[in-house]
């Protein structure tokens, strides 16, 4: 049976479309509080933004390179594009619908946003003496004509595009960036109860005549550029690859223009002028009728007050284990632990690193580095321990997209400190999470690792559901030495006693953890496997799942965002589900499990399913052995696979359903689990946490 | 460290032919030994030198920056006592002692080029631990040891805690491949040619290995895990057993193979398919001249052995002095090849350990020295077997070419020399023998000379006519007390003699008391 057929696969980019559909979806529910479906706006808006920069841009890049080749579902590049501006078009027209219903019915609770003519006098009074003392100092208007060429603007930046009438009735454009560095939307004074915002492009158009004396000003038009941002780094070559990154972000800067936002105007001047300055086609333009750029409602969502159009901040909880247990050597000397977050708290990862650099009897820490907060307790805590004379080895993936010029900053901060920083293997990407502690005790050297599906991020890990595991097992501290060693480039690839790694090895054990369920299923035994990850792209391990469903392994997939895979065609994926969670949480945890004939074997990942995490970064993949840890995740699984709330079904078309709850009871998986774990656990901090440790230094 | 555990860390980095392993352990004896870190890179040290006869400056720089990481990965742990060793592709390598300068300057590690007679004894210690541990040795059964490193190979005939036989011969698995070019390893008359070639080299002790029933073959060699990956073994801990019907099955199955074809059907990387064929037929080989019917693959490598060592030292383990007792039944069988007189070697042997342990206090020299001594006592008069004239000449030639485990090339030439020096003449610089010693090992040939020309003074008529011998220190005399069964004058004249030699390295005059009749039952 050929599984390869083009009929079987969907288009990925088109797939990530979708999941962004359902994130706005949530903008749209009305139950939902009103300042978080805005967040939701704002959400789909910066997806957006990121997709049209990465992919969009090597899509472009590809299409000047190869024209005829075409992806697993059969589309060329050329299909994908304008079929992604077809969607896309789509999609922020729904974005602003919604955007404006949400906007009309926050005037409900006196939250109004104004054009500039709409305000009170003293309003008017107001915003006119903050052009004059704030915006006007820091605004530059570039002129365009013979001699100014069009000017280099900044990808993502806001524009003002002005057609200016001179004494001679001749047309000139003039351009104003939106400054950066002030607020977007400014709150303006508003009569009693009334909360009143405008944007500050508004508030530059109605003034802007003042910057251009002499002028008549016939259109002011906002607009937006959105540059490729897809770049390559030539690792071989780079003498110093702090440099070369740096080298590279301002490249990015300046990478050709992929998409042209504009505000909707009946002077077509500057439109057509655009066009044609930046080679962009009609497919590339999209006109809105309203505020350009909607990334900016999700900072507005956190306005003080009005905390009634928010839900309530969950309170993250500790374990048990860790109850009356402050150190966290001994916790995890005594049982391994595993961490569910948001739900439980990220506070004991930060405490281990803490820990382990205080520590007398701590000799050696080694953590993996992806994306950290801005000001991350876990970088300063490892610092603090090389300060402490402790070997710290820190392997930082400096080239985490969007992230490169944040993880330039604290490298360098951590080399000072005399941290060993390594910036991975040549040509690979470190995903992995795990963080190792080598600890002498009485009874010997002792090591203790954790790993995680996220990364160590304690402001994401209020937002992402992720799970970690503590381990104090030997087999597993034999194996994060061996990791750390690999990455360090001090060993070849041993033979692991527990995790599987990629590029080397873990496609091969996936392939064989899928095969044995084929086996299973062939000889008449119950085989089952149940997956989340973000997205499942890799067309190989896509046909073996169609060759297990095909063999009768039953398998139900939790995929959030891109899935290439087609549920349910008969014969080829029947026994398969394909689900999404989209909820207020980011479903972020990668876990797979398999039944094994009845052994039931669970592993938790940083790995999505994708080519690029298979085949070009360093990732983890590990079993979780501890029954009750075993039977806690085989839950979380079966109840996210219950939720008939925030999980949308995909059909065989690829299009997604949400699950309805019917007669049966609603079930919201995200909203339950953080009853359960509150249940479960206390969300008091051992004392001592909350006074010796640093971390509350800079946490206030 | 504010606490610290009664255990101690050893680490030990093994510059090989084809990886560079760094290994650290942990122990409060020889029992609860236990790896806590292992990691091996894979180098083409081996390679180079063997083709070109030296390492260039860029593998050098390579070795100095992963060495450095090594001690980084040291420092993590804490690790005090370490050993830093390299075995055939240093050793063979014309620029070795600026190799090892370099090493000492960019990472300060003190690198020991270690001799073939030494790595095979660490793998031997090795291999021997393990064995004990499964209690596989059985009375009156033979084991055979065959260490196959990159440069050489080893065998080590144990029967009855005994070493009868030990021989090493410079053929080893990157050997055999690098002797052949590419052209030659590609024709389809490589493995005829390979068996033929290899079969020349071992030939010679094949009349020796036939003598003895063999019940195992006990090997250690870098290529082992590659084997037993080929053989359908999986990662065992501890030991593989493997028939000779199984082992010549995939004989067989590889001799009409090309490379491709190995590296397809065995899932072998390129380097590793190469290697396959010589060691396949070296192992075909080994089992061709010999009886065993089984090969043992026990997991333990040299890094084993040197930590086996270090920790049975440092904690003062019988192991030491089981390993010990092997190295002399080794040098007997020397002696007997040579057809020594065994009663005189006794008496010799006996004497001059007394004479050392009554000079403790003033030899200065460490206990390593007894046992070299003592082998030197063992073996002092086998040049007889050459010529009566000069027998002191030939012993230190005899001594000086075999293979004795357990010494290093250093410390056998340091046996020879007391051999050499056991009866007459002042260690001088006319001497050629002597003159390759530096000057410390000079002092210890002396010292430990003097007190042989005692011992064989003592037993000057090969009579054994001092049945009872007391030695101790009395102020500013070794007073040697005899109570001989007869007529002692030969001895008495001829120990005056020696006396002044002795007194004149120690500062100590030997005496000789001679008790008549009494209690001896006259």
């Amino acid at each position: 049976m050929d599984f390869n057929k083009a009929e079987y696969y969907l288009n990925r980019e088109l797939s990530w479309l979708k999941f962004n559909d359902r994130v706005l979806g949530e903008a749209g529910i009305a139950d939902t509080p009103l300042l978080e479906r805005l967040k939701f706006v704002a959400i789909s808006s910066s997806n957006l933004d990121e997709f049209f920069m990465v992919r969009v841009g090597t899509l472009k890049n590809q299409q000047d390179e190869s024209r005829d080749w075409v992806d697993a579902a059969g589309m060329s590049y050329e299909q994908q594009l304008s079929e992604i501006s077809r969607t896309a078009h789509k999609h922020v027209k729904q974005q602003y619908r919604v955007m404006k219903e949400i906007l009309r019915e926050l005037e409900h609770d006196q939250v109004y946003f104004l054009r500039p003519e709409n305000m009170a006098p003293f309003a008017v009074e107001w915003v006119r003496n903050y052009f004059e003392n704030t915006i006007s100092p820091v605004l530059t208007p570039l002129a365009v004509d013979a001699s100014h060429p069009f000017p280099f603007l900044a990808n993502r930046s806001l524009n003002l595009g002005v057609v200016l009438l001179d004494k001679s009735g001749e047309t000139n454009i003039a351009v104003i960036q939106v400054p950066g560095v002030l607020p977007r939307i400014l709150e303006v004074p508003g009569e009693k109860n009334k909360r009143c915002f405008v944007f500050l492009e508004d508030v530059i158009h109605i003034y802007c005549k003042k910057l251009f004396h002499g002028y008549r000003i016939k259109n002011v038009t906002p607009f937006r550029i959105t540059r490729n941002a897809d770049f390559l780094i030539d690792e071989e070559e780079a003498d110093d690859l702090l440099e070369e990154v740096e080298r590279s972000l301002r490249q990015r800067k300046r990478g050709r223009a992929v998409r042209l936002e504009i505000g909707a105007s009946e002077n077509k001047v500057l439109k057509k002028f655009l066009l044609s300055e930046l080679r962009i086609s009609d497919d590339d333009l999209y006109e809105f009728n309203g505020p350009l750029d909607l990334t900016c409602f999700n900072k507005f969502a956190d306005i003080p007050g009005r905390d009634y159009l928010r839900q309530s901040a969950i309170q993250p909880q500790l374990p048990l284990e860790l109850l009356h247990q402050d150190n966290m050597f001994d916790a995890v000397r005594g049982n391994d632990i595993l961490l569910h977050h948001p739900y439980e708290s990220f506070r004991p990862v930060i405490e281990f690193v803490l820990q382990a650099a205080e520590d007398p009897n701590v000799l050696a820490i080694k953590q993996t580095l992806y994306r950290v907060s801005g000001n991350s307790p876990i970088v300063r805590a490892l610092a603090q321990a090389a300060e402490n004379g402790k070997q710290v080895t820190v392997v930082v993936e400096i080239m985490a997209r969007f992230d490169e010029e944040n993880n330039i900053l604290w490298a360098r901060r951590l080399e000072e400190a005399g941290c060993h920083v390594i910036y991975g293997l040549v040509g690979l990407k470190t995903h992995a999470k795990m963080c190792l502690v080598v600890r002498r005790e009485d009874g010997g050297i002792r090591r203790y690792v954790h790993m995680g599906t996220g990364n160590y991020n304690d402001a994401t890990a209020r937002v992402y559901t992720d799970l970690g595991l503590f381990t104090a097992n030997d087999q597993f501290g034999a194996d994060a030495s061996g990791f750390f060693n690999v990455l360090t480039g001090y060993s070849d690839p041993p033979i692991w006693n527990k995790i599987s790694v990629a590029p080397l090895g873990l496609r091969d054990r996936l392939i064989e953890l899928v095969d044995q369920e084929i086996q299973f299923a062939r000889t008449g035994k119950p085989a089952r496997i149940i997956a989340k990850m973000n997205s499942l792209v890799d067309k190989d391990i896509v046909a073996q799942l169609y060759e297990a469903s095909a063999a009768g392994v039953k398998i139900d997939l939790i995929v959030r965002g891109i899935c290439v895979l087609r549920p349910g065609i008969p014969g080829v994926s029947s026994n398969i589900t394909v689900r999404s969670i989209v909820g207020r949480f980011l479903e972020h945890s990668r876990i797979y499990y398999f039944s094994a004939g009845g052994e039931e074997k669970c592993y938790l990942s940083s790995a999505d399913l994708m080519p690029r995490n298979l085949n070009n970064r360093v990732e983890l993949f590990f079993p979780v052995e501890t029954e009750s840890h075993k039977n806690r995740i085989l839950d979380i699984l079966e109840l996210l696979l219950s939720d008939n709330q925030k999980a949308h079904e995909m059909k065989a078309t690829g299009a997604y359903r949400r699950r309805k709850s019917g007669s049966k009871p609603k079930i919201n998986a995200q909203e339950e689990m953080v009853r359960r774990a509150r249940d479960n656990a206390t969300s008091a901090m051992p004392a001592s946490w909350e006074v010796v440790s640093p971390v509350q230094a800079y946490e206030g | 460290m504010s606490k610290k555990g009664s255990s101690r860390l050893f680490s030990i980095i093994h510059i090989g032919s084809e990886q560079i392993t760094l290994q650290i352990s942990e122990f409060s004896d020889l029992s609860d030994l236990h790896v806590i870190e292992k990691t091996s890179k894979e180098v083409f040290l081996g390679e180079e030198t063997f083709k070109t006869g030296k390492i260039s400056y860029t593998t050098s720089s390579q070795l100095c920056s992963l060495l450095r990481g090594y001690k980084r990965l040291m420092s993590e742990y804490g690790v005090r006592e370490y050993r830093v060793i390299a075995t055939t592709a240093l050793r063979e390598a014309e620029n070795q002692h600026y190799i090892v300068d370099q090493i000492r300057i960019r990472t300060g590690f003190n690198l020991e080029v270690v001799d073939m007679l030494q790595e095979i004894y660490f793998k031997y210690a090795a291999l021997y631990h393990i064995i004990r541990k499964h209690d596989i040795e059985k009375p009156d059964e033979s084991l055979l040891f065959v260490d196959i490193s990159s440069g050489g190979l080893g065998f080590t005939l144990l029967k009855n805690g005994i070493i009868h036989y030990q021989q090493n011969i410079h053929i080893g698995a990157v050997r055999i491949k690098e002797s052949f070019d590419k052209n030659e390893r590609d024709s389809i008359h490589f493995p005829q040619a390979l068996s033929e070639y290899i079969y020349s080299s071992i030939e010679p002790v094949k009349e020796e290995l036939a003598r003895h029933k063999i019940k195992y073959i006990v090997t250690s060699g870098n290529e082992n895990h590659l084997l037993l990956q080929m053989l359908g073994h999986g990662a065992s801990d501890g030991m593989t057993f493997v028939s000779r019907d199984e082992f010549n099955t995939l004989y067989e199955q590889v001799q009409d193979l090309n490379l491709p074809q190995l590296m397809k059907i065995f899932h072998l990387g390129e380097n590793k398919a190469e290697m396959a064929l010589p060691t396949i037929v070296l192992y075909n080989q080994i089992l061709s001249i010999t009886n065993a019917p089984e090969i043992i693959f026990p997991d333990a490598q040299l890094v084993d052995g040197v930590t086996i060592l270090h920790a049975a030292e440092k904690m003062d383990d019988p192991f030491m002095m089981i390993l010990e007792q092997q190295v002399l039944s080794l040098a007997r069988n020397i002696g007997a090849k040579y057809r020594y007189e065994t009663p005189h070697s006794l008496a010799v042997e006996s004497i001059s350990l007394k004479v050392f342990d009554a000079m403790n206090s003033l030899h200065g020299l460490p206990r390593r020295d007894r046992v070299l001594l003592q082998v030197a006592a063992i073996l002092h008069d086998i040049g007889k077997f050459v010529n009566l004239r000069r027998h002191y000449f030939y012993s230190y030639r005899l001594i000086f070419s075999s293979d004795i485990i357990g010494f290093s090339e250093r410390e056998k030439e340091v046996i020879a020399n007391v051999a050499h020096y056991h009866s007459k003449g002042t260690p001088s610089s006319l001497d050629a023998n002597f003159t390759r010693l530096d000057l410390e090992e000079k002092v210890k040939v002396a010292k430990l000379a003097s007190m042989i020309r005692i011992a064989d003074a003592i037993d000057r008529s090969h009579r054994q006519k001092a049945v009872t011998c007391d030695i101790r220190l009395h102020g500013d005399n070794l007073e040697i007390t005899v109570s001989p069964l007869e007529d002692f004058s030969l001895e008495q004249w001829t120990f005056e003699d020696k006396a002044d030699f002795f007194e004149h390295v120690h500062g100590v005059r030997p005496v000789l008391i001679i008790q008549s009749g009494g209690s001896h039952g006259f």
